[in-house]
């Protein structure tokens, strides 16, 4: 099996001079071992394809930005060390909002105390139901 | 494998590793076509499909460079055995989805008869043989295309499948034995 001269000096231009350093496909098309099983080098020729390989290269490239910017969200969300902080985060925002809301609460009943304590009506804070009941003692 | 076409690879990776785009752009540029071949012709599917595979292997390569040692594999071993652990994943995945009725990924369309390549030169064997490497069991496909295409050595080979090397040397008797059969059969006579 060989290759034409001009797809061997395009090869040489890829991959310089010294053909022991071009990648193995190539190199075994050029160097064409005479100690190579017959099969072998049929199968290698029937297997590769003559494609532009500039257009892998931009795919890869293309496919390699386009990964980047969705694994990375992925990762955001799979990091153990990310997930731990959005819990501890999380658990934080719940901590101080309801501390928060029993604060707001807490006033509104401690006032409500204050005023039957200094005479209030009892409506004010538990409604008429309750006084009847007292009443009825 | 060669010692400086391993160097080259081995220093590729470092850059990688560092996060150097046009270091992995050359990585493409010396193993695309290798890898896409091998994925394939062990699929036989079409080059469309095999080239996403090889995104993926390239896509992984970028993601891992920084695990990789030097030391305990060369760089072509390491980017088949990916390549080879996707394409059991995915002919795994392809015969479910033949088993349950559904078409998965369609037989290469140029397997039927010669490419344009073999027309113009005559040479209907690629054809045949394209035909007669799809047709061997998996195992024995996966080696003699790892030592065709890849240019591995038998030691390599077993690593990249995680058989021994007296497995593969087995394995590479009978797919030759069978390639070589089915050519003689498919033309009428000793051929290779």
């Amino acid at each position: 099996m060989t290759m034409s001269e001009e797809e061997f000096k395009k090869l040489k231009r890829r991959f310089g001079d010294d053909v022991s350093t071009w990648p193995a496909p190539y190199r075994r098309l050029a160097e064409n071992r005479l100690d190579e099983d017959p099969v072998d080098s049929l199968v290698r020729e029937a297997a590769i394809d003559n494609v532009d390989d500039s257009l892998l290269v931009r795919k890869v490239l293309d496919e390699l930005d386009a990964n980047r910017n969705s694994k990375w969200l992925w990762y955001a969300f799979t990091s153990p060390r990310l997930a731990a902080a959005a819990v501890l985060i999380l658990t934080g925002a719940v901590m101080m909002g309801g501390y928060q809301f029993a604060r707001v609460e807490g006033r509104s009943v401690e006032a409500s105390l204050f005023a039957v304590a200094a005479g209030a009506p009892t409506t004010f804070l538990f409604g008429d139901e309750f006084d009847r009941t007292v009443s009825n003692l | 494998m060669d010692k400086t076409a391993a160097d080259i690879d081995r220093s590729l990776m470092l850059a990688i590793a560092t996060g150097r785009q046009h270091a992995l752009a050359y990585l493409v540029e010396r193993h695309g076509k290798g890898l896409t071949a091998f994925v394939r012709r062990y699929l036989g599917g079409s080059r469309e499909d095999a080239e996403d595979i090889v995104q993926e292997v390239f896509w992984t390569v970028w993601r891992k460079a920084a695990h990789f040692d030097p030391d305990k594999a060369q760089v072509t071993t390491w980017l088949y055995r990916i390549a080879a652990n996707r394409c059991i994943d995915v002919g795994r995945r392809n015969a479910l989805l033949r088993f349950v009725g559904l078409d998965a990924m369609p037989a290469d369309p140029t397997l039927d008869e010669p490419d344009a390549e073999a027309r113009i030169s005559g040479r209907s064997e690629l054809a045949l043989a394209r035909k007669g490497i799809l047709g061997l069991p998996q195992r024995q496909r996966m080696a003699l295309l790892l030592r065709a295409v890849a240019d591995l050595d038998i030691a390599e080979i077993a690593e990249v499948m995680g058989a021994t090397g007296g497995s593969v040397e087995q394995l590479l008797v009978r797919a030759r034995r069978t390639l070589r059969e089915h050519m003689e059969k498919a033309s009428g006579g000793p051929r290779v």
